[in-house]
């Protein structure tokens, strides 16, 4: 893994989605692909299992850096966290080559993620202002639909080919 | 392990708010531009939304009632300030040690060439003989009352009469305009010596009022002192005052 590339990824990510993003939302929703969800997606079924688990948190770090609540960090960093390693382990058993279960998988992580990160905010806070159909399918459908498309570039970005390291790699005779 | 070290450090963020106010807020300091800018390209490529067109009638009746809200704004925000200004003047009153359980009601000064009258009556609670503060000092007295506004007696005026107490003297003494009677010479008064207002019952504990500017043994009794005071407000730059009036609730 090229950490210093990934940082950078990972931070004009978070730029762009809480910015320029915008441009691209659902008429006048608040739908809009989730890049930092995408990221995950790519990192958890690309990346080796320790590699996975510290992508997964930091994405889920930045995400909560623009999060909506002020001053309440956490819920995304354990769901993108937990489900990014729950993702890793489970791609290496079913693959997830194919554009429609890469779209399929990013739609369910979307949903997980923000079910879970739901659930912990309402721990914190006393009242959330989220609307969970837009979070729990809108957004995460929109992130399908996009995030496929968005794989090859950030695959050349981080220098990263298609098969997992150290999984199925064939010994040279 | 690696898993359980992050999903901790994210269960101690989850749970500390302070820290991570601080964290999104470095977050949006440190891309403070980038961001910025970015918004700036955001709104730039947002299509603008479908207005319905006004017609130049309805735009006229539109731009009449817009500089009506606005002038009522620009009333209410007038309105704040002084509602706030007030505020900070009774805090400031209510700050002083014994005085917290002493009503007052804030009064704008209307100038008169030789007399005070302030814009509070009997309508407002004011009675004659209230003690009424200037810059948290007496400056005189309510005199005379009508519904909506009241004269006041100021304490240079010679025929007040304000029991008062000398700095630290245990002597009780008449302020009779600016002069003061009946303290025995075998006292020690210094120039510059404060002048506290004492009425118990109508002002609750010692307030000041003046300050000693001259002290000579009196020509008529030379066993009593004759003392000048001034005020130790400027009472003619006054602009507002405060009428000290029985607390709500108090018996």
């Amino acid at each position: 893994m090229r950490w210093s590339r990934f940082a950078v990824l990972v931070i004009v990510a978070t730029l762009l989605q809480t910015s320029l993003v915008d441009v691209i939302r659902w008429r006048q929703t608040d739908i809009k692909p989730d890049l930092l969800l995408i990221l995950l997606v790519f990192f958890a079924t690309h990346g080796s299992r320790t590699d996975v688990v510290i992508t997964s948190f930091t994405i889920g770090f930045a995400a909560d850096l623009i999060g909506p609540t002020m001053g309440l960090m956490g819920p995304q960093i354990i769901s993108f966290g937990l489900f990014g390693t729950l993702l890793s382990d489970l791609s290496g058993v079913v693959s997830i080559r194919r554009m429609p279960y890469q779209a399929g998988a990013i739609l369910i992580m979307g949903a997980l993620t923000a079910l879970l990160s739901y659930l912990l905010t309402c721990l914190r806070a006393e009242h959330v202002a989220v609307n969970l159909a837009t979070e729990l399918f809108w957004q995460p459908l929109y992130s399908a639909v996009v995030g496929p498309f968005l794989f090859l570039p950030v695959a050349w970005a981080m220098r990263m080919n298609r098969r997992r390291p150290g999984r199925g790699k064939r010994r040279p005779r | 392990m690696l898993f359980i070290w992050f999903t901790l450090g994210g269960l101690i963020l989850l749970f500390t708010p302070s820290l991570t106010g601080t964290l999104q807020l470095a977050y949006a300091r440190l891309f403070a531009w980038p961001l910025e800018a970015s918004r700036g390209l955001t709104m730039a490529a947002r299509p603008v939304s479908h207005v319905d067109p006004v017609r130049s009638a309805d735009y006229e009746k539109l731009l009449v009632l817009n500089t009506r809200l606005q002038n009522q704004v620009a009333n209410l925000q007038a309105q704040v300030n002084e509602a706030r200004k007030q505020i900070e003047t009774l805090s400031r009153l209510r700050a002083l040690p014994r005085w917290d359980r002493t009503g007052f009601l804030l009064a704008d000064v209307i100038t008169a060439p030789d007399a005070m009258f302030i814009n509070r009556g009997r309508d407002d609670g004011v009675v004659v003989g209230q003690f009424v503060l200037g810059h948290l000092s007496v400056i005189g007295t309510v005199s005379d009352v009508s519904p909506r506004k009241a004269r006041i007696k100021l304490i240079t005026d010679p025929t007040s009469r304000i029991p008062v107490r000398i700095d630290r003297l245990e002597v009780p003494a008449v302020m009779q305009g600016r002069k003061i009677h009946l303290v025995p010479a075998t006292h020690t008064v210094r120039t510059g010596a404060i002048v506290y207002a004492r009425a118990p019952g109508r002002l609750n504990g010692p307030m000041v009022t003046a300050k000693v500017i001259q002290c000579r043994r009196d020509v008529e009794n030379p066993l009593l002192w004759d003392i000048t005071v001034e005020p130790v407000c400027d009472i003619a730059t006054l602009e507002d005052v405060a009428v000290v009036v029985p607390a709500a609730g108090a018996k």
